[in-house]
């Protein structure tokens, strides 16, 4: 066998420079031959209709394609994933009308909502933010507006047309602090609002005698709840499925801090200042108490110190648990989904009783679309935020989302026929509850939804199942955990002063 | 020009994309991070110099001393465990014995699985309500044990996929290297009279111990470094005990929105990891 041949340095070089000529030059051919699309819209190709009223003939016959030296208008939206493929689909398509209707591109991306979070706070880094968020974890934009980052929506949220159609209280979680500016300010557009709702297996619970309504006072419902357990566990079935650790990351705050709402405690003063009252500590220490104690009695199934958001879903949807409780709808939208009959006929939704002292009030979290000041087409921006505005391009958005979210303005709530009968000739018990709640129970913006230093510490840090796991595993007491969340949250508020 | 200048020129022009690349994206990245060590820098926001804060704010996060803790628990059971078995089965399979390369073949499994959805299976299987060793326990009337749950049970597991993954790459690597010794030493031992175990503990042992404290410090360099492992498992929970210092550092960076804090996080590890790279550098030398 011959010794292959010895590549000569000089060779080398001269094959790999002309290597790296050669695809240059195709790429110039190819760019060449393809040259960019440009579409110019008939109006003007850089400004935006500044106004809402745009006929729907004028995109459909607007958008040419030209070689003319115009810019595309295009916008940037990073939208979190849902598990229900109406969801996706409604934002899409409301995407898709607002791109007919106004002559631009949206690159509308989609992202599950943990990725979504570390993806926003990587482009903020990088300072290549996308135009528009839409975000379910509501903690987030609050801190972001608090550093200054966020643009201000008020001119939106409070324009005149819509005003005084706000579901009531929810502009709380939106009304926010820009501490660069020392302003406070309306940085996002709520555009869904969730509650604590409860689900029930229809005949485990009957198992118990008990029927739709559940008792609507504290003692009675939790007494309802162990005589389920009690009926059903034999077979398996506990009582009540709720999560309890740290890998849940909204849920177990979510229930927290609705029952720290119903044993009368406001963490948050009238000004938005921490409640460092003795009453505010006893009532941590009574509610730790209460939610450890709901797992230690076993009424909990052992596992869900483990679960994540899914969890309580998972164990109601196999029958595991009598009840559960969830801040959306997302479990009847599951079933509707799935079988129709467990729908109408196997399950229910209620709300949470009242607390111990009769307190009836409901927390409510606002979700929405936020933009940043660094935003490269702002006007665009603001204008696709306005477009989620039009009563009737909400409604089919809403609508689309299957239920999962109760709508923010009243008239929606109250003139579409979704919310109060899913389906013509039969009776929904569950989506009208959502309105049940508005109309009969005092609605409360979340702590988390107002203020900073309550967002990172409950929210973004999850300390109320990481107090209660120690409970459970290390044997914390609950009056220590309690002064431990209260020390936590006050250095927060020193840092988020 | 001079040859020797040619020499250097057509040299650096061969270095300079690898040079370019190294700067940019190992140097770089890495002197940044040290500087925002000492820096407030939150996510959004202008750094402002903070001295040894963020390590203060790290050491003082609730949960954080686990991370000493898990690393001591990964280094002595994690990474010696293995390369022990790993050693053993090696030795096992430089035996010839009936069906050997299928055996070879299954060693491979673990490893050669993606590493999440394995994870995402290990979840599964461990799972308290419905996983398949608690409904296992359930049936023989044995109590449910919360794997993941309760922070002995969670870094134990987490410690024991870490082996079961890991194991075939280090079982294969000291294959390699009980290979490469002469046939004629066994030879020599077994007219001798040597049995299996002398041969492992004269022979084996003592010409396969550099190959074996390569793998040793490679496993724990990258033992060090992984964050797959917890983060799917356990995302760090029970309570934030089952942390390391790449999880952490991932929250504090994308969860708390301290990216000081995280890259104090990761300078804290950054020495050891050092040291053991100029162990590692001088063991394969000698």
């Amino acid at each position: 066998m011959s010794e292959p041949k010895k590549v000569d340095r000089r060779k080398f070089i001269y094959a790999g420079l002309g290597a790296v000529a050669l695809v240059a030059i195709g790429a110039a051919a190819y760019v060449a031959m393809n040259p960019p699309v440009v579409t110019q819209t008939v109006t003007t190709s850089t400004t935006v209709p500044t106004t809402s009223v745009v006929t729907t003939t004028v995109p459909t016959t607007s958008v040419v394609t030209t070689t003319q030296t115009t810019s595309t208008k295009e916008l940037t939206v990073w939208w979190y994933i849902s598990w229900l493929p109406g969801e996706k689909l409604a934002t899409i398509e409301t995407t898709r009308n607002f791109e007919h209707e106004y002559g631009v591109t949206v690159n509308l991306t989609f992202f599950p909502q943990a990725e979504l979070n570390t993806k926003v706070r990587a482009a903020i880094e990088a300072g290549a933010v996308p135009d528009i968020v839409a975000d379910t974890y509501w903690f987030n934009p609050l801190v972001y507006a608090y550093r200054g980052l966020l643009e201000d929506l008020s001119d939106i949220v409070l324009d005149p047309k819509q005003k005084d159609d706000w579901q009531p209280g929810i502009l709380d979680g939106a009304y926010w602090l820009d501490a660069t500016t020392g302003k406070r300010g309306y940085f996002i557009l709520p555009m869904m609002m969730d509650g604590n709702y409860f689900h029930f297996w229809k005949d485990l619970y009957a198992k118990a005698g008990y029927t739709n309504p559940p008792p609507s006072d504290w003692d009675g419902f939790w007494k309802s709840i162990r005589d389920a357990h009690n009926a059903n566990i034999k077979d398996g079935i506990y009582g009540l499925g709720i999560p309890v650790g740290d890998t849940s990351p909204s849920d177990v705050m979510s229930i927290f801090e609705q029952i720290l709402r119903l044993q009368g405690v406001d963490m948050l003063t009238e000004d938005l200042k921490l409640n460092t009252s003795d009453q505010a500590l006893k009532g941590i220490e009574n509610t730790l108490n209460f939610y450890v104690g709901l797992y230690k009695e076993g009424l909990i199934p052992k596992g869900a110190i483990s679960w994540d958001d899914g969890g309580n879903n998972n164990a109601f949807h196999t029958r595991s648990v009598v009840a559960t409780s969830n801040n959306t709808m997302s479990i009847p939208a599951y079933q509707y989904s799935e079988s129709k009959d467990n729908y109408y006929n196997k399950m229910f939704t209620s709300l949470w009783p009242k607390g111990p002292t009769g307190d009836d009030r409901m927390e409510v979290n606002v979700r929405g679309m936020y933009m940043f000041k660094a935003s490269k087409n702002k006007e665009l921006a603001k204008e696709f935020v306005k477009y989620f505005t039009k009563r009737d391009v909400y409604t089919q958005w809403i609508v689309g989302n299957e239920g999962r979210f109760c709508p923010v303005y009243k008239s929606v709530a109250e003139n579409t026929q979704f919310f109060k009968q899913r389906d013509a000739g039969k009776v929904d018990p569950n989506i009208p509850v959502q309105i049940e709640m508005i109309k009969n129970r005092k609605i409360v913006v979340a702590n988390m939804g107002r203020h900073a230093a309550y967002a990172q510490v409950a929210g973004i840090e999850n300390i109320w199942p990481k107090l209660m796991v120690k409970m459970i595993n290390e044997g914390l007491s609950a009056k220590d955990a309690a002064q431990q969340a209260m020390n936590r949250f006050k250095q927060a508020f020193e840092e988020f002063k | 020009m001079p040859k020797q200048y040619k020499d250097w020129v057509v040299g650096v022009i061969f270095c300079l994309p690898f040079i370019i690349l190294f700067i940019l994206f190992i140097v770089q990245p890495l002197l940044l991070s040290l500087v925002y060590a000492f820096f407030d820098k939150r996510v959004g926001v202008e750094p402002v110099f903070n001295g040894l804060n963020n390590f203060l704010f790290a050491l003082n996060f609730p949960g954080f001393s686990y991370v000493f803790q898990n690393l001591i628990i990964f280094v002595i059971f994690g990474v010696n465990i293995k390369m022990v078995i790993a050693l053993f089965l090696a030795s096992l399979l430089n035996e010839e014995f009936r069906g050997r390369r299928v055996f070879r073949s299954l060693l491979i499994i673990p490893w050669s699985l993606p590493m999440v959805p394995s994870l995402v299976i290990w979840r599964w299987i461990l799972d308290t309500d419905y996983g398949f060793i608690n409904r296992c326990f359930l049936l023989l009337g044995l109590p449910q044990i919360s794997f993941l749950g309760e922070y002995q049970w969670a870094i134990s597991m987490a410690v024991l996929y870490h082996i079961w993954r890991s194991l075939p790459f280090y079982s294969l690597m000291l294959l390699a290297g009980l290979q490469s010794i002469p046939y004629s030493l066994y030879e020599a031992a077994e007219i001798d009279g040597a049995s299996w175990w002398v041969k492992f503990r004269h022979v084996s042992i003592p010409l396969v111990k550099p190959v074996y404290v390569i793998a040793t410090l490679l496993s724990l360099i990258w033992t060090m470094g992984d964050f797959t492992t917890i983060w799917i498992l356990t995302r760090g929970a029970p309570a934030d005990t089952t942390n390391v210092f790449s999880t952490f550092a991932y929250k504090f960076a994308f969860q708390i929105g301290n990216l000081g804090a995280a890259y104090a996080t990761f300078f804290m590890l950054l020495p050891l990891v050092f040291f053991l790279i100029v162990i590692l550098l001088r063991a394969i030398r000698e």
